[in-house]
């Protein structure tokens, strides 16, 4: 394939290509699966993507989409190699409307930085993956996104007014915009969450809330993953819904007492972090305090409750930084992701950790629980092969169990390539088609972020042992 | 449980052949065996059309209602309502999910929840919510809780939908978050059953709180959400329309209702105009905008008009639902 | 020492150190953030890549600020990987143009003499010949001057002598600003401590910031034996303070109790209450003050609170916080010499940032970024830029004695 005409459309130093380039394009944060791409291209503009696009469409050249790469479920790995499209350098916030509480942006901008642009007057960008800090505004678009937060503000789609985006034969369309979508098909709603596979999202129109004036934070320890679970049940009965609900296990607390030289009480088994928020200091203070009764009726050993930002912080960084500090007791760690109707996570637990076991590995857990969004971080050793099988195995046992008790395959990493072979547990070959003709609006050909989140794919099966293969 | 099959409303100008399937399966088989088959009791709404010259009419209701002269009806086999789908097949508090069949009353699935303290903030008005929910969600209507309740889109996590094939499919999953595939779901929202009929839904549910004294104005385009009395006053200053009279909507084309006390509700105004409004968003409150229907027919642009067009012919290419719909299939 | 397989594992790949790494935030390029160099690095030792050809080129365009450590949730030590992964490369085929860059910059004899014959080059600046020999491109960074000063006031304090302390006369500042060494001076003279001065060399900071690890541990081991005895080590130079708190893992366990009694100028001052002593001085006039920090302080020794307690300690300034702040200026050590244009557009962010707070002075605590940023912001217009040192001997004697 000759990709020198490229250069036709893009400056010499937009157009990555070699080995290295080519390796370090291969995957992104899901390590198991890679493929090479080609060439790497950093557009500027709409009408640069656009140019690319139509140049794959017209070589039959397949094209990936990538953010910052931190997807968890392969996302802007190059499937089929070709050509990744990079948005990081279409970074710029294009206007913003604080009157009408909204923002234009590129979406190759970090989460964090739309919500620093608007702070001082008193605005956020609410969703909140633990990525912010760099994941970027396309990718979580791509993804539907949610975070800690998702709880009381709602996932990435609830906060995207309309998109400007390159369909997979490099046409621009618009969607919604700043007035968000007027009557017709939702289709920005089957784009938020597609995973790249329906074009190249480039501009974005954000919705902006207003910071809560009144937030305070709780860390309250429990002498039993049951006693925790269940002060989630009580805390969402009670009618509060706070702004976050995470729990947090004693494999976690272990970890971050050795990274962060943090003491917990020697009998606690879970960690709830609690937090209300709110525009009136009275209201908020009620729910905590009405939070605070639920905990101590369910034996809690200790509630922490933070007065200033500094103290907040702290808290909070057991939950931001309690994956990352796994990395510290272990050398490689694979965080899962699954879902399950809330009133089951008691059940779930059990057979997480009664899982783990079978399969001599560590497990740790975090997680949102006010979502029942579970994350059980498995711990081992990536040199010794038959560890690696056996997290497989075990990370495909504990999802089976979600699907069972009437959740999802995921609740905000995605399917990408990860589990797309766990799609049919979860739905029929009728179910599936339907899906596929969803994709097919956008995209009916295999160019645009092939193989991904649809299983079976024509083309693509042959593929899967060179992904595996690359990773080794 | 069930709900008494209440008696639809008849639209004289649509003299059809009713069927009401009595399960989804039901639903199903009609769908395979007819050819052409209008879905929903939306009719009022639906031939509402906002392009200059329009018509007005007062509903059943007695608000007005914009309409577009006789609709031009396409000859169906028969027009399948919901009504008589109105189970609620799994309420389970502790999750704060309810599954119900579409055909429920909005009205009915409330008072259902309210028994358990529960409510779904979709804030509709009297008339409204004696609708069934499969066809609100199908028109997808602008509410006036739409700041503070979102739209249905936020609500529903999972829904069974009879394709034109006759083929039932399910979307999304009985939990809050998921992020499972192409959400079927989230496009039947607001497609009027043009590229299937939503059977049966999940939904979010959430401990029923007391509303606050907060105007709210929904627009064409979104809802304008007031904090305050002010800027209510300053809205009807602007838009120079004090009552509700017909000869005063027809000049400013607009129509505005008192939801109660606290509430006032616009359901057609200053169509894509409205960031002219002069309203000092810290004083008055703030523009929220959010994804939303009209009653009216929208003029949709070219490439959206090509979207939904190969939609249409991906879903049902024989154009077999609710032919005639959006005024162009 | 360090397994460098092993230090490699740790990286979990989430990316989150992206948008720290100012390479990455200017390319947007993967394979110039902390993540991708450690995988091209990881390939490399898997015989995946080439050293030479796939890794060079981007670790040659690192920092090596460390920023990626600060926001790596895993710890992973990437200064470490850095300093290893270029002491292959160099190994493998050495550079000697960068080594005598290295040689006459670490030596202050040899840096006297060049700055005195640069007089005499037009612009003030590296001639482009030797600058295409060291990076290919032209030149940026003005060659440093000596800095020019009007006597300070006398010397007086009423506190009593409490103790003694070490303190690194080093390489480059001693020649570059002596005034600092002079304010350090009189700043722990105001606290009661007085400097032991001992014969010394250079840390060895900059080889092995630049892939000399050999030439820096045996400057390192040269080091230690003229500090010995249990006195603290006072540096003033972050890059230098920050290798020093190290050298246990560069040179050996033989070295475990210098980290412990090395402390950077602000470190020691706070915590023995230059505070109270800043609170009787007369202060700075009513100027407005911003803080940048530099990356061998901020990232590599985790001391960013000490600086801004001490500076919002002095009486009549205003302290603002300057944006990326902790977003390295270009300096780098040697690196705006090696690689001028990286350097020029992260010294334009850098002071576009400074003309954002308005601040009429800009205080750091290292010599590399206090000469660039000085550079640009002369260029520019822009704040005059003081070492830490001298803004708080200045709150003392005045801002009369130090040149703008």
């Amino acid at each position: 394939m000759d990709f020198s005409t490229l250069e036709a459309i893009l400056r010499p130093d937009q157009i990555l290509s070699g080995a290295a380039a080519s390796r370090g394009y291969d995957c992104d944060a899901y390590t198991v699966d890679r493929s090479k791409p080609s060439v790497i291209v950093l557009p500027e503009t709409t009408l640069e993507v656009a140019a690319v696009v139509r140049w794959c469409a017209a070589s039959q050249v397949p094209f990936t989409s990538r953010g910052a790469g931190t997807g968890l479920s392969g996302g802007a790995m190059p499937a089929l190699g070709g050509v990744v499209i990079s948005t990081k350098r279409m970074n710029h916030i294009l206007e913003i409307d604080l009157e009408n509480r909204c923002m234009l942006a590129q979406t190759g901008i970090a989460n964090r930085r739309l919500t620093d642009a608007v702070k001082a007057d008193g605005f956020h960008f609410a969703p909140d993956p633990s990525s912010q800090s760099v994941s970027t505004l396309g990718g979580n678009i791509g993804e539907n996104a949610g975070g800690p937060h998702t709880l009381k503000y709602g996932v990435t789609v609830q906060h995207i007014l309309g998109v400007t985006m390159v369909d997979p034969l490099g046409e621009i369309l618009t969607i919604g915009g700043k007035l968000g979508c007027g009557p017709g098909y939702d289709f920005l709603g089957l784009i938020c969450g597609s995973e790249g596979t329906l074009g190249v999202v480039t501009e974005a129109w954000v919705k902006l809330t207003p910071l809560p004036k009144a937030v305070t934070t709780a860390l309250v320890a429990f002498p039993t993953i049951r006693s925790a679970t269940e002060t989630v049940a009580g805390i969402i009965a009670t009618g509060t819904i706070p702004a976050a609900l995470e729990m947090m296990d004693r494999g976690i607390m272990n970890a971050v007492a050795l990274a962060f030289k943090l003491t917990f009480p020697s009998e606690a088994q879970a960690l709830l972090l609690v937090e209300c928020d709110g525009d009136d200091a009275d209201v908020v203070a009620k729910e905590m305090e009405s939070v605070r009764t639920v905990c101590e009726s369910n034996g809690c050993l200790e509630i922490r409750i933070a007065s200033d930002e500094k103290e907040r912080a702290n808290l909070w960084m057991v939950r931001k930084k309690g994956i990352g500090a796994m990395g510290r007791i272990a050398p490689s760690i694979v965080t899962h992701d699954g879902v399950i109707p809330r009133s089951k996570l008691p059940e779930m637990l059990d057979f997480v950790y009664e899982v783990a076991e079978a399969h001599k590995i560590g497990v740790a857990n975090i997680f949102h629980a006010g979502d029942g969004n579970l994350h059980p971080c498995f711990y081992f050793d990536d040199r010794d092969p038959l560890q690696v099988e056996r997290v497989i195995e075990a990370g495909e046992i504990i999802i089976k169990k979600c699907i069972e008790l009437g959740g999802s395959v995921s609740g905000e990493h995605g399917i990408g390539v990860e589990k797309m072979d766990l799609m049919p547990l979860m739905f029929s070959p009728a179910d599936l088609e339907a899906q596929a003709m969803c994709k097919r609006i956008f995209n009916d050909g295999m160019l645009c972020n092939p193989c991904k989140v649809l299983p079976n794919q024509r083309g693509c099966a042959e593929h899967k042992m060179r992904w595996r293969g690359v990773a080794t | 449980m069930s709900f008494e099959h209440k008696q639809v409303i008849q639209f004289p100008d649509l003299a059809q052949n009713y069927l009401f399937p009595g399960s989804q399966t039901d639903l199903s088989q009609m769908i395979s065996n007819h050819s052409r088959l209008r879905i929903g009791g939306f009719n009022p709404y639906r031939y509402s059309n906002s392009k200059a010259g329009a018509n007005f009419a007062k509903a059943e209701s007695g608000k007005l209602v914009r309409t577009e002269g006789p609709p031009t009806v396409q000859q169906c086999d028969g027009h399948v309502l919901l009504d008589k789908l109105n189970k609620v097949v799994m309420f389970s508090p502790a999750d704060q999910v309810i599954t119900v069949e579409a055909g429920i009353l909005l009205n009915d699935l409330n008072k259902y929840l309210l028994d358990s303290g529960f409510e779904i903030p979709i804030g509709l008005n009297e008339k409204d919510q004696e609708e069934c929910i499969g066809d609100l969600m199908a028109m997808n209507l602008p509410h006036w809780n739409l700041a503070r309740g979102g739209t249905w889109r936020d609500w529903v996590v999972k829904m069974r939908i009879v394709l034109a094939n006759g083929e039932i499919v399910t979307s999304g999953a009985d939990v809050v978050k998921s992020v499972s595939g192409f959400d079927i779901h989230k496009l039947m929202i607001g497609a009027r059953f043009t590229l299937g009929v939503i059977s049966e839904v999940t939904l979010r549910i959430k401990p029923r709180s007391t509303p606050k004294d907060y105007p709210a104005i929904a627009l064409n385009h979104g809802i304008l959400f007031l904090t305050n009395r002010e800027g209510l006053k300053e809205l009807l200053e602007y838009s120079k329309c004090h009552t509700e009279d017909d000869d005063e909507f027809v000049k400013h084309a607009m129509v505005f209702y008192i939801e109660d006390e606290s509430c006032l509700v616009l359901t057609e105004s200053f169509q894509n105009h409205f960031n002219d409004a002069p309203f000092d968003s810290a004083k008055f409150g703030h523009v929220w905008r959010s994804h939303v229907g009209e009653f009216a027919l929208p003029n949709f642009s070219e490439s959206d008009q090509k979207l939904m067009r190969r939609t249409k012919a991906i879903f049902d290419p024989t154009n077999k639902l609710n032919p005639g719909e959006f005024g162009f299939f | 020492m360090h397994d460098l397989d092993e230090l490699l594992t740790h990286c979990i790949r989430c990316g989150f150190c992206l948008e720290d790494c100012p390479t990455f935030v200017e390319t947007g390029n993967e394979l110039e953030s902390p993540r991708g160099r450690i995988y091209l690095v990881r390939s490399a030792l898997e015989g995946k890549l080439n050293w030479q050809d796939d890794v060079k080129p981007h670790m040659d365009l690192c920092l090596g600020c460390r920023a990626c450590e600060t926001a790596c949730p895993s710890a992973v030590e990437y200064g470490a990987i850095f300093e290893m992964a270029r002491d292959i490369i160099e190994r493998e085929k050495p550079s000697m143009s960068k080594r005598a860059l290295l040689a006459s910059t670490t030596n202050p004899g040899i840096l006297k003499a060049q700055l005195a014959a640069s007089k005499f080059l037009p612009g003030g600046r590296v001639p482009n010949f030797v600058s295409k020999l060291l990076s290919g491109s032209k030149a940026e960074a003005d060659l440093p001057t000596v800095q020019a000063n009007k006597p300070l006031p006398t010397f007086e304090t009423e506190v009593s002598v409490r103790g003694e302390v070490f303190m690194l006369t080093g390489c480059a500042m001693q020649v570059l600003y002596p005034r600092v060494h002079e304010c350090t001076r009189r700043l722990l003279r105001r606290i009661g401590y007085v400097i032991r001065d001992v014969p010394q060399g250079c840390c060895g900071a900059l080889h092995a910031h630049n892939g000399d690890l050999t030439t820096a541990r045996k400057l390192g081991t040269e080091l230690v034996r003229a500090f010995t005895g249990d006195i603290p080590i006072i540096v003033n130079s972050a890059g230098c303070g920050s290798t020093m708190k190290e050298y246990a893992d560069l040179i050996g366990p033989e070295c475990a109790d210098v980290a412990g009694r090395t402390f950077d100028l602000s470190e020691f001052l706070l915590s023995h209450g230059l505070v109270d002593e800043l609170a009787k001085a007369p202060g700075l006039g009513g100027v407005t003050v911003t803080y940048h920090d530099a990356c061998h302080l901020s990232h590599g020794q985790k001391v960013t609170s000490p600086p801004r307690e001490l500076i919002q300690a002095i009486p009549n300034s205003t302290f603002v916080e300057l944006p990326e702040s902790m977003m390295c200026c270009g300096s780098a050590g040697v690196y705006n010499v090696l690689q001028p244009e990286m350097a020029r557009r992260l010294l334009d962010r850098k002071v576009g940032h400074i003309k954002e707070t308005d601040a009429e002075i800009v205080a750091t605590g290292n010599p590399g970024c206090h000469a660039w940023i000085a550079q640009g912001c002369r260029e520019q217009r822009s704040a005059r830029v003081m070492h830490t040192a001298e803004l708080l001997e200045a709150a003392f004697v005045g801002l009369d004695g130090f040149v703008m």
